[in-house]
């Protein structure tokens, strides 16, 4: 089989799958709505009917991308982090630590400097279950769930207590971050702000990482075939814990953009499960980032759907939730029988071209 | 021999023969259990030894489970000259080509290669050292079947400043090597884009020989060379062996075909439970049956001998 033939097939699959979920979606509508067709209308065509709603959508689809790609780095080089909340939490902290109390440098020497903390901060973090996993041979799933605790109620702790700015009224959340390096809007009358540019710098970055870098090349043969990368000579200790950093260094970029673009603050639990959203994102993009360019625009296009639906209609947004539940499961579906594909393919017989 | 009134030998997952124990002999037994395959002719002048570029000496390491799997190993390759190693499979030879390449760890003894000491190197300071190996399992070890070809051919290569472009692999140069190594090698797939796991046997092994022989190894070890791979196959990388051999490298191959290893040998090492149980020049008078009472145990040769 060529490769972009398998490309095909994989695709198809995929377009299947969510063209399979959103069905499902519509069939609860039309079991439930009293106008179903107005629904699933304001569902499917809101959304983009004008700038604003357009706006909204890659808003969302900002902080889906990069914890998207944090997951598909982990999880192309075969190691099952399920770390990016956490490592979103402690990125957006340690960055908004620096964006507050270090005022008054220029904004474009700032501003880097406070994505780069943010950048340090998710992948020092993530380093820790990525040792454990290189040299201690501990499941990197059970320890990066258990260190999400560890960084959610760690930074809820300290943005309650020492760091909590009095003049936040009933919510904890830090002092205000100056307005010259958050990241503003630069369409006129979209609300998207410039968080979406750095999203797509991250997309082509990990693109020409995975697929144009001898690292890549080592990410990608030790997640195919681990055996075979030692026998090559490929240090793959060092290649488990580094592709965990760069997938906490995303995860944590993540959380600094939100923060940059939406929050204008640390705030306690803003990010409610952009990490696990990441993971579903990583499963429908295949890992490729492209594809979780893709899915995100997808993903955060059906979120948007269902408020619009709910403001248009008698259906709660809750649909949206079946829909993407719908999603995880037709898609990790389809990763089994992929799974069971390349694991007897070479035990049936193989074609002599 | 002693408790049994019949005995079935099995080779390669079939049963050969069953015999009446008081009618048969060791002999017979160890003969069926060898077996007789067809002889591959492969067309070899006779060796011309030089220097020796591989010296193993009471060499000692253990397998998965930690009990001794090599118990004091000593032979030497030169230059230009293939050494075969003989035996049932799982009296060793697994270990000593892991030990070898740097993917097991050595107890004790000593490898010398080239005057410089492989113990304790790494795989990827080993496989620098244009060593080429041919694992035995190509589907696991020897290739990456979700890999394209090229991705399979350039695992030496990847970081070598000639296949980069500033920090970036270089596509088109990469791409020119692959085909040009397809074609050297006669592998053949639609394009070096093709999937490995999409090859036949013969066609992915051809893939693993042409890697390993693309760095010009001074040192070759083939384990299972031409397992599960068509004649065709066999054939073509029977001659790369041996005109690898003429360009001057030592060659060690391991093989659980004892008729490959008297094809493509000049001396043939016989494993035993571990240890080197005869070290035999291969003469035209060297049969199968005298290997076969030295892989099973039956004859040894003197310690002095096989350590010559």
């Amino acid at each position: 089989m060529k490769t972009s033939k398998a490309l095909y097939l994989e695709v198809g699959g995929i377009v299947a799958a969510v063209a399979a979920a959103l069905v499902c979606g519509f069939i609860v509508i039309l079991l439930t709505s009293s106008e179903p067709f107005a629904a699933i209308g304001s569902f499917l065509i809101d959304p983009l009917s004008n700038p604003f709603n357009i706006g909204t959508i890659l808003n969302k689809a900002v902080p889906l991308i990069l914890t998207g790609l944090s997951m598909s780095v982990v999880f192309q080089s075969g190691v099952f982090s399920m770390g990016a909340e956490g490592q979103l939490y402690v990125g957006a902290f340690v960055g908004s630590l620096a964006a507050v109390y270090l005022p008054g440098l220029n904004p474009w020497i700032h501003l880097p400097l406070v994505l780069v903390c943010a950048i340090l901060g998710g992948a020092l973090f993530a380093a820790i279950p990525g040792l454990m996993k290189a040299y201690l041979n501990a499941n990197e799933i059970v320890t990066t769930l258990m260190l999400n605790f560890v960084a959610i109620l760690t930074t809820s702790y300290l943005v309650n207590n020492p760091f909590k700015s009095p003049d936040g009224g009933g919510y904890a959340r830090m002092e205000l971050i100056g307005k010259d390096i958050l990241l503003g809007k630069f369409i006129p009358g979209m609300p998207v702000h410039a968080g979406f540019l750095i999203a797509l710098a991250a997309v082509a970055a990990v693109f020409v990482l995975m697929y144009k870098t001898p690292l890549g090349y080592e990410l990608r043969l030790v997640g195919k075939n681990g055996q075979f990368a030692r026998y090559g000579g490929i240090a793959t200790r060092k290649i488990v814990v580094l592709t965990i950093m760069i997938s906490g260094a995303l995860a944590g970029l993540a959380g600094i953009v939100e923060i940059l673009g939406i929050h204008q603050t640390y705030k306690d639990n803003f990010s409610a499960g952009l990490g696990f959203d990441g993971i579903i994102i990583a499963l429908l993009a295949r890992n490729h980032p492209i594809g979780v360019l893709i899915s995100a625009l997808l993903y955060a296009y059906i979120q948007v759907g269902a408020q619009t639906m709910q403001a248009g209609s008698d259906m709660p947004r809750e649909v949206a939730v079946i829909i993407q539940v719908m999603l995880v499961l037709l898609v990790t579906a389809q990763a089994i029988f992929a799974y069971i594909r390349q694991r007897y393919a070479h035990s049936g017989t193989k074609a002599v071209k | 021999m002693e408790i049994s009134n019949r005995v079935t030998v099995l080779r390669a997952g079939k049963s050969i023969a069953t015999l009446l124990t008081k009618e048969t002999n060791r002999e017979e037994i160890s003969r069926l259990m060898v077996g007789r395959d067809v002889l591959f002719r492969v067309d070899k002048r006779p060796a011309e030894p030089g220097e020796t570029v591989l010296s193993v000496r009471g060499l000692r390491a253990a397998d998965d489970k930690g009990s001794p799997a090599l118990k004091g190993v000593s032979f030497e390759i030169r230059a230009g000259e293939v050494l075969g190693i003989a035996g049932v499979e799982g009296n060793g030879q697994t270990e000593l080509v892991e030990t070898l390449t740097g993917l097991r760890k050595a107890d004790s003894g000593e490898i010398r290669y080239l005057g410089g000491d492989l113990i304790g190197r790494s795989v990827a300071q080993i496989r620098r050292m244009q060593i080429g190996h041919v694992p035995e399992d190509r589907q696991t070890s020897g290739a990456c079947l979700t890999s394209t070809i090229a991705e399979n051919l350039i695992l030496d290569h990847y970081r070598n400043p000639d296949f980069r472009w500033g920090p970036f692999l270089h596509k088109k140069k990469i791409k020119k090597f692959a085909q040009t190594m397809m074609a050297t090698f006669d592998v053949r797939a639609q394009s070096e884009e093709t999937l490995a796991g999409a090859l036949s046997g013969g066609n992915l092994q051809k893939v693993v020989v042409a890697r390993e022989l693309s760095k010009n190894p001074k040192l070759l070890i083939a384990s299972q060379p031409t397992r599960g791979v068509d004649i065709g196959a066999i054939e073509f990388i029977h001659r790369e062996v041996i005109k690898r051999r003429d360009a001057g490298a030592a060659v060690l191959v391991v093989s659980a075909e004892l008729s490959e290893v008297m094809a493509l040998s000049d001396r043939i090492a016989v494993f035993y439970n571990g240890e080197i149980a005869a070290v035999l020049d291969n003469t035209p008078d060297l049969t199968e049956q005298e290997i076969g009472y030295y892989m099973l145990g039956i004859k040894k040769q003197g310690q002095e001998a096989a350590a010559q």
